[in-house]
Formats: structure tokens, sequence, C-alpha cells
């Protein structure tokens, strides 16, 4: 399928648990995405029975879906990262064609600055 | 052995993506089996073995000891004296024989006998055996190898501590160290004239870096992550801290940013220059290893069956104690197991009612205190804060609050340049030498400070929906939370008061572990006046009526604060409470002082070194005593002791001495139909209490390796962890003098009892939906036992099933088995 003014990309889709999120987040950095986007608490029925959503004092245990988009041919090490992960544990990944307007937004920048600081979450820092 | 040639052709040059990918995929692998280390400031109790979960408990230990010199389980020598006190009896040994379908006659010899003679008692150690003696030379390098990593992780995670800091350290403890490396000695040592070019020649990529050291050592793809695995357990201490870095300090932290990824690779790359490749270095490389064996298991069931037995044969027999008449003050108390003492006292003494809950009180916020910048997260770790709540100066106080600001600007400046002169070098010694006999005025009034302190502080309020705080919606969310799971929906007294808790000790590096562990291990205190706060917001009120929660008008909601230390309790923010309720707000003042004195005469005997007169004035005076006292290694013994977790409401418990060492958490059946209040307590308040509960066991049966060693010889490093001694590691886990009094150990080590009052057709729902309680309760972590309500009694879950309690035997058919033995 060829859509007129789109580039053709790579998503690729992880259900998870909340607390292997940082991993995920670093294989997506070493396999080049430039981004992702975190769906929190989702719930779902699948291979390991009932995944209950929303949990009122847990993040960690909840199911997460992750996904990303990335030029092809930065795809394959990204689902090369995600196989060995899922050889042990409970997950699923998707991965699918799709079409996007602005490609330059899913390839690596060179001149990207870093992100600015966030106080709430720096809660080591006591002192003030 | 040869140092490897670092221009050989098998050189990685670039590795690809795909192989960073998996790279980083076999590093987490490798680090599950540590668990994170949270700094000092902030200690969180943890599972050692969390990242084992998904294996039952007696396979974790197992997988463990193949790694690490633990049995993970009570020693032979801890079970001989229980039983011969009786703290586990033939009875109870024949009971979990029969559940496991063995035959109590032939066994029950052989378990004794194991007393006296135990088998696979421990596990690999670093450079077992004849190994060493073999290759004594490559073990020095070994050993050289660590000491060199440990000192210059120690510099890199410096917070401060030090007086010459290292340079830039936002790339990584990788770059830092490449950068710096042609001067390591051991290298330049080792190396001599090729070090600079060998270490000019590592990729300077972590992940290139580590690939090709694993390359260059000769791991084939199929034992990389045992290899990885067997990397970091050479240095458990400084991998978990790491693992708290990397995946819970949030990517805004300022810390150093030490990574397990950057640990191999520095740790790889100096064996990789140091090493000869076709060689094994020694290690703790796995060896098939029983932990302490199916006998310990035994053991440690009976000896868990025992307390299970005791406590549900007390609430059996104690219950249905429940008041009728309206209570004047109804106190909510976080469900750390130190609640227990001070409620039970405090409803001995008048028409009160006391709540077990979470003690952030619901509210996930981070607090940041007048004049900080930065906010220090007030909930459990579990969940990450939603917004930030700045403290600020009460009406009318802001001229007061910035005079307060000022001395205590003064007073850090002050605290700052002695901290200076005494670690510049040329200055320690003068310094000792000239001031030194004109500090004992100093260290006298360090002895009274905290208490001087306490009053220095102007009025100040907490507004959870000031700028940069909570949305209305949220609030009201967070309230209705609250009082639902807490099951005070209803019948509310004219004082409702929000009790957190906090220690307070001196000179203490470990005194955050017994701060609140459901506020990431700070004080209570503030997340008490922020929850009375919002629950006396008219508008947030307003909203709980609609949603079917009428709190009366003349209603208040009070924060106050319980030192555990001490067991006195600090109303806060008097200035915001209305003069009506004055007089029954000092009453219970006064009721909650006499509380605390009782409470503290209770558990006073506990304590090593306290007087044996029990008076409850004197009891007072001495934990007062030991709180102030900077050379006091046990000020209290914190949650030591800790057993069982019990949600229900509180005429389950009330009246029932549980000695401080039960959690409590309250649930009203009724009120939650569909479950979703019981899934709540038991994804979060049950998860953060096993995690103590594992914390304090792991810390009592294997303390060389999960226990911060003794405090006496502590050193505190970079304000993150302590060594002990000389030693390079940073030591995880709880000081033994925390779990023992001598070689003699006072905590019990037990897995968690949790005893649930709720239909088991909805237990059986919320564990069936929520991975981590199947894992937790048929992996065998916990122990669950509950009861309907409906007179069907108590039920414990064993194999994915209820089974009836049955105490053990009675004592004709103990004396049966002691005759046959």
């Amino acid at each position: 399928m060829e859509l007129e003014g789109l580039s053709r990309m790579t998503r690729v889709e992880v259900v998870t648990t909340g607390q292997d999120v940082p991993l995920l987040q670093q294989v997506f950095k070493s396999a080049g995405a430039v981004g992702y986007t975190a769906m929190s608490s989702v719930s779902g029925f699948g291979h390991h029975g009932l995944h209950q959503g929303r949990l009122a004092f847990n993040e960690r245990d909840t199911q997460v879906l992750l996904f990303t988009v990335l030029p092809e041919e930065a795809a394959p090490a990204l689902v090369a990262g995600v196989r060995r992960w899922l050889a042990d544990r409970p997950g699923v990944m998707f991965v699918s064609e799709v079409y996007v307007s602005r490609p330059e937004y899913f390839r690596p920048r060179q001149d990207a600055a870093p992100a600015p600081e966030n106080p709430v979450s720096c809660w080591r820092c006591r002192r003030g | 052995m040869e140092a490897t040639d670092l221009s050989a052709p098998q050189r990685v040059a670039a590795s690809s993506a795909a192989e960073r990918a998996r790279l980083r995929v076999d590093v987490e692998s490798a680090a599950r089996l540590l668990a994170p280390m949270w700094p000092l400031e902030s200690f969180i109790a943890v599972n050692p073995l969390m990242g084992l979960l998904e294996l039952r408990f007696e396979g974790a230990v197992r997988e463990a000891s193949r790694w690490l010199p633990l049995t993970g389980y009570p020693s032979p020598a801890f079970m001989k004296a229980a039983y011969g006190e009786g703290r586990v009896t033939d009875a109870d040994l024949a009971a979990v024989l029969a559940e496991r379908h063995l035959d109590a006659d032939q066994t029950l010899p052989a378990l004794r006998a194991w007393l006296e003679h135990p088998e696979g008692a421990v596990g690999p150690s670093p450079g077992a055996a004849g190994e060493l003696a073999d290759r004594r030379r490559a073990l020095t390098t070994y050993l050289a190898t660590d000491a060199q990593l440990a000192a210059f992780c120690a510099t890199f995670a410096d917070e401060g501590a030090s007086g010459w800091a290292l340079g830039d350290r936002s790339g990584g403890l990788y770059h830092c160290w490449r950068a710096v490396a042609a001067l390591d000695p051991l290298l330049r040592c080792r190396l001599r004239r090729r070090a600079a070019r060998a270490v000019a020649a590592l990729p300077a990529d972590p992940e290139d870096a580590l690939l090709e050291a694993l390359v260059r050592l000769g791991v084939p793809a199929e034992h990389r992550v045992e290899e990885l695995r067997r990397q970091l357990t050479r240095l458990p201490g400084w991998a978990s801290y790491a693992r708290w870095r990397e995946e819970w300090a949030g990517p805004d932290c300022t810390s150093p940013p030490l990574g397990v990824l950057d640990l191999l690779a520095v740790r790889m790359s100096y064996e990789a220059l140091l090493f000869d490749p076709t060689g094994t270095a020694p290690g703790s490389a796995p060896v098939p290893a029983e932990g302490g064996g199916p006998w310990a298991g035994i053991w440690l069931e009976a000896y868990e069956r025992h307390y299970r037995d005791d406590i549900l044969g007390r609430l059996s027999a104690g219950r249905g104690i429940q008041r009728d008449a309206q209570p004047e003050a109804q106190i909510v108390f976080c469900i750390d197991a130190r609640s227990e003492r001070l409620r039970r006292c405090l409803e001995a003494l008048g028409p009160y009612a006391t709540f077990g809950f979470a003690g952030f009180f619901g509210f996930p916020v981070a607090v940041a205190g007048l004049g900080d910048r930065y906010g220090t997260a007030r909930c459990p770790v579990l969940i990450s804060p939603r917004a930030i709540v700045r403290e600020r100066p009460a009406p009318g106080r802001a001229r007061a609050a910035v005079s307060h600001l000022r001395s205590r600007a003064r007073a850090a400046a002050a605290h700052n340049a002695w901290h200076v002169a005494k670690i510049a070098p040329g200055a320690a010694f003068p310094l000792a030498e000239a001031l030194g006999w004109w500090l004992w005025p100093a260290a006298g009034l360090r002895t009274v400070w905290p208490r001087l302190s306490r009053h220095s502080a102007p009025p100040t309020v907490l507004d959870p929906g000031a700028a940069g705080g909570l949305a209305l919606d949220e609030r009201i969310l967070f309230a209705e939370n609250a009082l639902v799971t807490m099951g005070l929906v209803r019948d509310f007294s004219p004082l409702v008061v929000l009790c957190g808790h906090r220690g307070r000790t001196a000179a203490n590096p470990h005194a955050s572990a017994l701060d609140c562990g459901a506020c990431a291990g700070a004080p209570g205190g503030p997340s008490a006046r922020l929850a009375a706060a919002a629950l006396n917001e008219p508008a947030v009120r307003a909203a709980l009526v609609e949603r079917g929660i009428r709190v009366p008008d003349d209603t208040w909601f009070v924060a106050a604060e319980h030192n555990t230390t001490t067991d006195d309790v600090t109303i806060l923010d008097w200035h915001l409470v209305p003069a009506r309720h004055g007089a029954r707000l000092a009453q219970l003042t006064s009721d909650l002082a006499e509380a605390g004195r009782r409470c503290a005469a209770e558990r006073g005997p506990s304590l090593p070194g306290a007087p044996a007169v029990r008076d409850a004035r004197v009891a007072v005076a001495h934990v007062a005593r030991r709180a102030a006292d900077w050379a006091q290694i046990r000020p209290e013994w914190g949650l030591a002791r800790n057993a069982a977790f019990v949600v229900g409401p509180r005429s389950l418990t009330s009246g029932i001495h549980l000695e401080g060492r039960v959690f409590l958490h309250s649930y009203e059946p009724d009120l939650d139909p569909d479950g979703l209040v019981l899934e709540s307590i038991l994804t979060g308040p049950l998860v953060v209490a096993q995690w103590i509960s594992a914390q304090y066991y792991f810390s009592s049966v294997a303390p060389e390796v999960f226990g911060a060693g003794d405090k006496t010889l502590h050193n505190p490093v970079g304000g993150i962890g302590v060594l002990c001694g000389e030693g390079r590691d940073l030591r995880v886990g709880l000081p033994w003098q925390s779990v023992a009094v001598g070689n003699r150990l006072y905590h019990e080590p037990m897995r968690l009892l949790t005893i649930v009052q709720a239909p088991l057709g909805r237990l059986d729902i919320v564990i069936a939906r929520n991975t981590v309680l199947g894992q937790l309760v048929d992996g065998q972590w916990l122990h669950l036992v509950a009861e309907s309500g409906d007179g069907t009694g108590w039920h414990t879950r064993r194999a994915g099933s209820w089974w009836p309690w049955e105490p053990a035997m009675s004592c004709g058919e103990v004396a049966r088995w002691n005759w046959k033995a």
C-alpha cells in the first residue's frame, strides 16, 4: 500500500508490566528509537489469564502498553532485543507497518536539547 | 598470564544496534538476582530476592545460593534453640510433614538429626576451595580489581561527602573511568608502559566496551547471562545501588548516574585487560546448591506454623469486642506494626476508635519543606508522586518564617565550613588539636538540640490545593479513596486524627529505616498534614456528599505524628484547629501521652540495657535518653519481630495483645462488594509489608550477604550507603543490631503471615487477576489465611486451594511422637 506524501515506517508495540518499563526504555534507546508512548494501567485477558488494569497503590505491577515508531532499517534491532526479553518473561510484542506524515520526528536528531529539569521526581534531594 | 593485546583482530569495532539491544536485556536478566538498594537518606526495606519472584520461595533461595554464599533459611543452631524452648514442636513438624505427605515416623528423627549435623549449609563463596590455591595469582588480580572498582564507584557516586570531587560525571561511570584509567594504579602496575595505549584503545561507548570484553574473554552467547551475573556478584552492594539509580531514582535525579551496564563495562574491561582470555577467572562460579536443604524448609514452615496457630487461636478467642458508643475521637494510624501497641493502649484509656491505613493517607505527592527548592516523595515507592506540595508560612507569620530560614542558612553555612575544614588536606589534624578540647559543650548541646529544634520553626501550612499541587478533582478522588479504603464512611466523630509516624535518633546513618515506609522512608507528619487539610476543605466535603460520604460540619481532621523511638505523639497544626475542639483535643492529647507512656513501659524491657524496673516514668525517661544518645546503636527495635499483616475491621483484633508484631490494615468487607478496595490493599500495602518482612528475614538468616553488618564498624560512603570497616562493597539490608543482640537473634525469621477477613471467593478473584499476588501467595513468599465471616472459620491457602485451619496436634498426639522418637 502506498499513500501519497506519507512515509512508511515500523511500529513496535509491547505489553509488559510497569516494572519492566525502565529496561524496555533502554532497549528502545539502544536500538535507535528516539521516543515512545506509554499507556499505563491497561487491562486484558490472555495467555496468563486476566490482568487487572488500574491499581490504586501500585503502578509497578500493572500492565503497560509501550509503542514506538522507528525507521524500517532500525526495527530489526529493536525486535531482536524485545525477542530476547520475551524469551523468559510474560508479555507480547506486535510489529506492524505504519505511515507517518513527518518522518523526521522518528529519526535521531543531532541537535536534540536535554530534557527540562523536573523537581518533582527528584525526590532524593531533600536539602533543597 | 598475558595481558590482552587490544589491537587484536577480533575486536568489535562498532557493535550493531541489535547486539546492543540484546546486551541490554542480558544485563537486566543478570541483575535480577539483586534487589535495588535505596540510599541512606530514604532507606526502603525490600525483598532481597524480589527479582526472582516468578520462582517459588524455595526455588528462589536455591537460585540465589548458586551465586551468593547463603543458605536462605534459619540456621540449625537457631532452630535447635527454638526447639529446645518449645517455640517449634514435634506437633508443628508432624503437621508440616502430613501436609507434604511424608511419613512422620521416619522423617522426624532425620529432622532432629539435621539440627546436629546439617548438610548443604553454604553455597559457593568467592574463590572457594582448591581454586584459591591453584590460581592464587589470578585471584590476587581479581581481588585487586574488586578493590579498585569499588573505590572508583565510591568516588563516582559521592554526593558531596568528599573534599575532592571527581570531575564531570554526567556521562556515566564508564566514560568517567575511561577518562582517567590511564592513571589507574592497578593497570599501570600490571601493564606498565602499555597501559595508556590499552586504555586509549577501549571503545568509547560502554555497550561496545562490554560486548568487546565478552568477545575477548571468550564468553559464548549461551553463557553470557551467567557470566554477567558472576561479575555482578563480585560487588553485589554496588550493583544493587546501581539498580536503584537506574530503575527507581527517576530520570531527573541529580545523583551521579551509576548504571549496571556501566559497572559491568568497567569491570569486564579490567578483566579483558588483565586476564588471560583463554583461562577462567576465579570467582563465584555457579555450582549446584541446595540452599539450606529440604530439612531447613520443613523446620522453617513448622516454626511459622507455630506462630500461625498461636495468633489464630488468640484472634478466635478474643473476637467480638466492639464498642457500641460513638467514640470521642477516631484516630487513623499507619499500618506500621509499631502502631499496634499505641492503638491498644489508647483504646484502653477512653472512647476512642482507631483505624489502620498506609501512612501517606492516600495522597501520593512530593512535599517541599519551608524554603526547600525540591520536593521529597511522600508515598510508597510503588507509585509516583502526582504533584509537589510546598510548605508555606502560616498567615501573618511570613516574617518569622524568613527569620527562621535565615538562621537555618547560617547554621548550614557554619556546618559546611566545619565539614570542609575537617576533610581538607592539611587542616584535619590542626583542627582537632586546636578545637578538640573546646568541643565538649557542643557535644552536650547536640544531645539536647533535637528537642530544641522541634520548637524553633514557625507555624506553617501545607495546602495540597496550592499552586503546583493537586487539582480539586484529584483531592476529591484521593480523599474518597482514603476514607473508603480505611472503612471510615459514616459515624464520624467530632475529631478525626490522622497520625503519621517517624523515628528520632541521633548520629544514625540508618535513621530513615525507622521512618515511614509508606512515605518512601520519610517522616509521616507532612502526609498527615496535607491529607487533613484536604479533608477539611469545604469543596472536597461537598463533593464527598455527592459520592455518599457525608462528613458532619462539626467534624475536624487533625494531623499528628507518632515518634516511635520515644512513643510520644505530637499534634501538628494546632493553630488550624477550631476553638470549639480545644477541650476535646486537649483531653485526647493527654490520653495519647499516657498511652505513649504505657507503650514505652511495655516495650522498654525488650531493649538491651533498659532498667529492670517496670515503671512507666522510668521507661519514658529511658527511651527518651536512648533517642538523644548519639552513641546508641539500638535506639529502638524498629520493626524487628514483625510477623503478620491483618486486613479486616478492628473488631477482629481489638483488645488482643499482638506485641507490636502485626501490621494492621482496616478493611470493611461489607463496603467492598466488588473487591476493589481489597485489591488495592493486597497489591499495595501488602506488597510493601512483604518487602519489609523479607528484608528482616534475610538480614537475619543471611547477615553476611543481605545484612549491613556491625553498626560499630560502619563507615558511611558518600551519603548513599555504608561500608563495614575496610570492606570494599556497600552493605545492603539491615545492621546486625537491628535484628539481634550479641549472637542471638531478636527477630524471629518467618515469612509474612497474612490474615484477611473477606469472602474466600473474592480473594480468589483478586489473586487471579493480579500476577504479583499469585506469585506471592502461591509461590509461598507469604502465608495467607482468611475467613469469610460467615461462621465457617479460618481457612489457609495452599497450592491454590483453601483448607480449613487445623491447629497442630493435641498434647497426647505430641507425646506419641516424642515417645516414638
